[in-house]
């Protein structure tokens, strides 16, 4: 039976997706959201790195090439609430400096909006799902705005002890903003600090979409459908709009979902591939890519972590997985002298033994009984810092298509990514400052959290821009080239910064999705 | 790497005795004595096995080591052994 035709279909049911669906749901529209995997209910975040395995990307792989493959199995998703389900709940904002690198140093591009018409959603998106932290001291760096509307979270040791070593260099640590209560909030409960952010928070204390967003979206009549893989998004005979998508169900079987509005919300990496596997006559690239910019300019964070065993205990399992501290203070694009990119500094994580963040990878050469050894020692004494850098876009970073195909005959996606000349230098001068402030701290042993550069938050791929000549959608997300298509998430950002991405994404979609609600008779019309 | 991963493993872990068949006349990994194990996989962490067939050693030394962390150091018997409250929002009923 065919499904009934709705005014929009959001693909992903992510960060980005669960904003549309709350307004448009909101604004009395009908609403379905197409996740690809499971529709998980707060009971099955166990706390458990084993079981967290569970909440991340699964699902056809990706190709990774490159100099630099991107890593994706913590970044990504996987079911309703998408990455932002296990996110840490860091809510950096960009920076004014980040909308207009090209203006400013003449590398990269420019962004078509500025901070000032983000600044009024990051405003709102923290009074919609609660946001900690202490504006007034961010204000050192930025504009003022709206105070948050919870105090700092709690801080514990393992990041107080940082605090006299990053004076010592002269950087300024103020209270992180992070998305998650500090006290009750709306209903929701406050942080009990146990430090296992990381595999989903089942008291809703962190603001994920299942207890934001979504669950907004859902009270105002939204209609979630886990399950289901969207392979195409379907066009009119003439290519001038879209109709809907094509998707496959739980029991494999092919549907077509109709909509008047269709709104790409999955990972940075599958919209571009949902639109290069779209292509028809009219759109022979694929849809929205007449200029070829469709999966160009991908991007990444990397980090330089500095990793030290102090002499104390520094109760380093206490805390949420999201930073207790951070700075902008060497978040000037040429702040490092040799180097170029913004960098954002955080220190205060609760830390965990296995999986990605635990403290069994601070040492990835022992294993056996000196790992056994040094877990001891690091159970008590282990704590780090982190300072992300900004990777510039560069129009080789892109996603393709590859000869492969999937369960469902949609060809595999293929991420080639290779940091340019710049990212090395950078994070070397993020690990000799790092060193630094542990030498200034009084740590113990300290050392740099080497190996390949790591490659974390994927961003770009459906860029914004002033115009198709430099771009795939507008500020909002609207594509140039088909009006009633939409793309949110991270992929729309022009540049990358180096703030965790995730308050971004909600002020992005928030901005968006309210648009798409006004003008909405000029654009499903 | 692809699904299914079990292939991986099968892989990784038949590189491991393969090596291990070479270098100690024929035996298997688990028949090695504790220190010719730690040497094995010492070599195989920095790619120093000559003629190591089958995925890169170091990303087996990688995966499997991130493995066998989760199994001793991520259970709550785990966190018992180091002196680490485990503070679960929900406990796992089953180790995984």
């Amino acid at each position: 039976m065919a499904n009934e035709k709705v005014d929009v279909v959001i693909v992903g049911a992510g960060a980005s997706g669960s904003t549309y669906a709350a307004v448009l749901a909101m604004a009395g529209k009908k609403v379905v959201v197409l996740e690809q995997g499971p529709d998980w209910q707060l009971s099955d975040l166990i706390s458990s790195d084993f079981w967290g395995r569970r909440v991340k990307p699964a699902g056809a792989p990706f190709l990774l090439e490159g100099k630099n493959p991107v890593s994706y199995g913590y970044q990504g998703g996987w079911g309703v609430g998408g990455a932002a389900l296990h996110y840490f709940a860091n809510f950096p904002r960009l920076l004014p400096n980040d909308f207009r690198i090209k203006s400013e140093h003449n590398r990269a591009h420019d962004w078509p909006i500025s901070y000032q018409d983000v600044a009024p959603y990051y405003d709102k998106v923290a009074r919609d799902i609660g946001v900690s932290g202490d504006a007034k001291a961010e204000e050192i760096w930025r504009p003022a705005g709206d105070a948050y509307p919870m105090p700092p979270m709690k801080t514990f040791r393992n990041g107080e002890i940082w605090l006299k070593g990053f004076e010592s260099v002269g950087i300024r640590m103020v209270p992180a903003a992070v998305g998650m209560n500090s006290t009750e909030y709306k209903g929701r409960p406050a942080c009990i600090y146990d430090g296992w952010c990381h595999v989903g928070c089942p008291i809703g204390a962190l603001a994920n979409p299942l207890v934001t967003y979504l669950g907004d979206a859902r009270k105002a009549g939204a209609e979630v459908r886990p399950w289901s893989n969207v392979t195409r998004v379907l066009t009119n005979a003439q290519g001038t709009k879209v109709t809907g998508v094509e998707y496959y169900d739980q029991k494999k079987e092919r549907q077509v979902q109709e909509a008047s509005v269709v709104v790409l919300a999955a990972w940075a990496a599958q919209n571009p591939r949902l639109l290069l596997n779209s292509s028809t006559d009219r759109h022979p690239k694929g849809l929205a890519n007449t200029n070829g910019l469709v999966g160009k300019y991908m991007m990444t964070h990397f980090s330089s972590g500095t990793l030290a065993i102090f002499d104390e205990n520094v109760e380093n399992h206490m805390g949420t997985t999201g930073a207790q501290y951070m700075s902008y203070e060497r978040y000037g694009k040429t702040a490092h002298k040799g180097a170029f990119g913004s960098s954002f500094i955080v220190a205060g994580t609760a830390l965990k033994t296995s999986d990605l963040g635990g403290f069994a990878n601070a040492r990835l050469d022992l294993f056996g009984p000196e790992l056994a050894a040094f877990m001891k020692r690091a159970a008590r004494g282990f704590s780090r810092i982190g300072a992300f850098g900004e990777e510039m876009p560069n129009i080789e970073n892109r996603i393709e298509l590859a000869g492969d195909k999937d369960e469902f005959g949609m060809p595999l996606g293929r991420i080639i990514h290779s940091y340019d000349d710049d990212v090395p230098k950078l994070w070397e001068a993020n690990f000799a400052e790092g060193l630094a402030v542990a030498k200034a701290a009084g740590a113990k042993e300290m050392w740099s959290g080497r190996g390949n550069i790591p490659t974390i938050h994927l961003m770009g791929g459906t860029i914004m821009g002033t115009g198709a000549e430099n771009s795939v959608v507008n500020s909002y997300g609207q594509t140039h080239e088909i009006p009633n298509l939409y793309m949110a998430g991270p992929g729309i950002f022009s540049t990358s910064g180096a703030s965790n991405p995730t308050y971004t994404i909600f002020a992005l979609s928030l901005r968006g999705a309210e648009q798409l609600a006004t003008k909405w008779s000029t654009v499903a019309g | 790497m692809r699904p299914p991963y079990a292939n991986f493993y099968r892989a990784a872990l038949g590189a491991v005795d393969l090596a291990s068949a070479a270098l100690n006349g024929g035996r298997a990994f688990a028949q090695l004595g504790e220190g010719e194990q730690r040497s094995l996989v010492d070599s195989m962490r920095q790619n120093k096995v000559e003629g190591w067939q089958g995925p890169a050693g170091p990303f087996v030394y990688l995966l499997l080591r991130s493995d066998a962390v989760d199994v001793v150091y991520g259970t709550m018997e785990g966190y018992a052994g180091l002196g680490i409250p485990y503070m679960p929002h929900i406990a796992p009923t089953k180790r995984w």
